[in-house]
């Protein structure tokens, strides 16, 4: 029993199946199950302690799970099989596939002794080990990319969050990851820099990367999301194209949420 | 005339005044009264504060005070890592040992340390090729060498305490973003938590090695070759007593300025600590 799934050309980026989490006793996760198909954008929606955040760490391995199943390109997230038995993957295999998605956080989770250039050539460097001139041009590069090339040298802490949170993007794309999570990357921005950060998103969409993003700017996800998915306690409840799901959503729960959600950006 | 057209003038704090009049007045009547009583034989203290006994002892005490605190370091250290690693057996035995070595008092264990040829009279090592080797351990621990054993297990227990808060102090996300970028969690103990905790380690620990070059005078006790035990060797047989507490005094206060020198300049480095510049302003602006 093989869990790692053949075929590379049909392969799905992300598969989970039926993942449930809980905590203590509570239920965070209650049975997810999607696909994200190579170069989809999927935005992700549902309200606060709805198990989004939880639903990212988990395919990062940031948080174990228990029942259920995510594959990471054909290969199942923090477990082998042997011997009809599961074991929890050595710190070096799941060091390797994290490395396979890059995870840009709410609070940006720059690192801080290190300039902004270090915290993007470092793992690429460090971790994947390329070559350190043809990193640094990339790096450069991205940063021009996301417009701060003027802020090569600064540290973390010299920068605005709109600034920080660019970085962290360029941070996530210098690895060449082959799915990108986003963890609410806009909502501890002062509003006025929301905007600088979707826009250096959108045309990260638009390059072609896998991305599974968990925002609540409609425009945005309108404008970018080849599919929403909108989850109410632990569990999916709708989804479809951003325009079925905002025009015409089948179930209350999504409906009421639309209602409380703003519009605007 | 508009209030920013006029100078800025200051009250006189007269209440301020007057009292350091009268602090002033007080604390001068207090030095002299002490320099010049003549129960003090300041004569005697200038006359020991150099002497070769003396200073042998300041050489012991500071070779006590580096030695076991870079041991100390080491294993506080090492007890720090094996808190936090997910092993619950390791975790358990640090909680132990810290229990253990900073829930007794040093004189304490100084005093076990001294006779634990009690407990263990002969220490035996087997070697693959010359057998079996055995010491008597009153050969083995002498009042320096249980001084040096006390001093590290005692104060090893407080490093790793300051470590272990080292390392709580470092935001958990910068430990998840090294993890998903991929590096595993000994690199990101390495290369991220290290660097950052050391702001936080550094002014409690340089704190630490100051209490710890005063505590190392409790070997006096064991005869550990200190700075006190050499000068109650040598009151022991003059009787000048007073003269020679005040120059162990002097020589602890001088030590004690010149690491507080240092652990002024080291936190500035850092750009961390309690120094004078970071008070926290709870008066008037
Ligand atoms: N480490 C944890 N320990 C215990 N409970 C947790 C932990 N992390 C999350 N939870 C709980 O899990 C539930 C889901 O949390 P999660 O952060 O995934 O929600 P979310 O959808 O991201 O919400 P938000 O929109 O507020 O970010 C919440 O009820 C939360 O209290
Ligand atoms: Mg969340």
């Amino acid at each position: 029993m093989n869990p790692d799934k053949e075929t590379e050309s049909e392969q799905s980026v992300l598969e989970i199946i039926d993942l449930e989490k809980e905590f203590g006793s509570t239920r965070v996760l209650d049975g997810v199950s999607f696909k994200i198909e190579r170069g989809e954008k999927v935005v992700l929606m549902g309200p606060s302690g709805s198990g989004k955040t939880t639903l990212l760490r988990c395919i990062n391995w940031l948080e174990t799970y228990e029942k259920g199943e995510i594959y990471l390109k054909g290969e199942l997230v923090g477990y082998t099989v042997e011997k009809n038995k599961r074991y929890v993957r050595k710190e070096k295999d799941i060091a390797r596939m994290r490395r396979e998605c890059a995870m840009v956080f709410q609070h940006f989770n720059l690192i801080g002794h290190f300039s902004v250039l270090k915290n993007i050539m470092y793992a690429p460097i460090k971790i994947l080990g390329e070559n350190p001139d043809e990193v640094r041009q990339r790096a450069i590069d991205l940063l021009a990319r996301v417009n701060l090339q003027d802020k090569i040298d600064f540290l973390p802490s010299e920068l605005s969050g709109g600034q920080q949170q660019r970085v962290a993007i360029a941070r996530a794309l210098a690895v060449r990851p082959s799915l990108m999570l986003f963890d609410e990357p806009t909502s501890a921005l002062d509003p006025e820099l929301v905007g600088e950060v979707l826009q250096v998103m959108t045309e990260v969409a638009e390059s072609g990367i896998t991305m599974l993003i968990v925002t609540h700017e409609m425009n945005f996800a309108r404008r970018c999301a080849d599919r929403v998915i909108f989850m109410d306690e632990g569990k999916e409840v709708e989804s479809g194209p951003p325009e079925i799901v905002f025009d015409d959503p089948k179930h209350a729960r999504t409906k009421l949420f639309l209602g409380e959600v703003n519009w605007e950006v | 005339m508009r209030p920013s057209a006029l100078p800025i003038a200051r009250r006189i704090p007269w209440f301020t005044l007057v009292a350091a009049v009268i602090l002033f007045l007080s604390v001068s009547a207090i030095i002299s009264s002490i320099a010049n009583n003549a129960n003090l034989r300041w004569d005697m203290v200038g006359k020991f504060l150099f002497n070769a006994r003396i200073i042998d002892g300041v050489k012991v005490t500071l070779e006590l005070t580096v030695l076991s605190m870079l041991v100390a370091a080491i294993i506080g250290f090492i007890l720090a890592l094996a808190w936090q690693s997910s092993n619950r057996l390791l975790s358990a035995l640090t909680w132990f040992y810290v229990w253990i070595f900073r829930g007794t008092p040093l004189l304490v264990q100084l005093l076990f340390w001294f006779n634990i040829s009690l407990v263990l009279p002969q220490v035996t090592f087997w070697t693959p090729f010359s057998g079996t080797i055995s010491w008597q351990t009153n050969d083995l621990i002498s009042g320096y060498t249980a001084a040096l054993l006390g001093l590290i297990f005692h104060e090893a227990a407080y490093m790793s305490e300051i470590f272990r808060g080292g390392f709580l102090s470092v935001p958990k996300g910068q430990v998840e973003a090294a993890l998903s970028l991929g590096m595993t969690r000994n690199a990101a103990l390495r290369c991220i938590v290290l660097p950052q905790s050391m702001r936080a380690i550094i002014p409690p620990a340089t704190n630490q090695l100051i209490s710890l070059l005063k505590m190392t005078s409790l070997v006096a006790v064991i005869g550990g070759g200190d700075l006190l035990t050499r000068a109650q060797f040598i009151y022991g047989s003059n009787f000048a007593v007073i003269p020679l507490l005040i120059v162990v005094s002097v020589w602890y206060l001088a030590l004690v300025s010149i690491a507080t020198g240092i652990q002024w300049y080291v936190e500035r480095y850092i750009g961390a600590g309690s120094n004078s510049t970071q008070k926290i302003n709870i008066s008037s602006p």
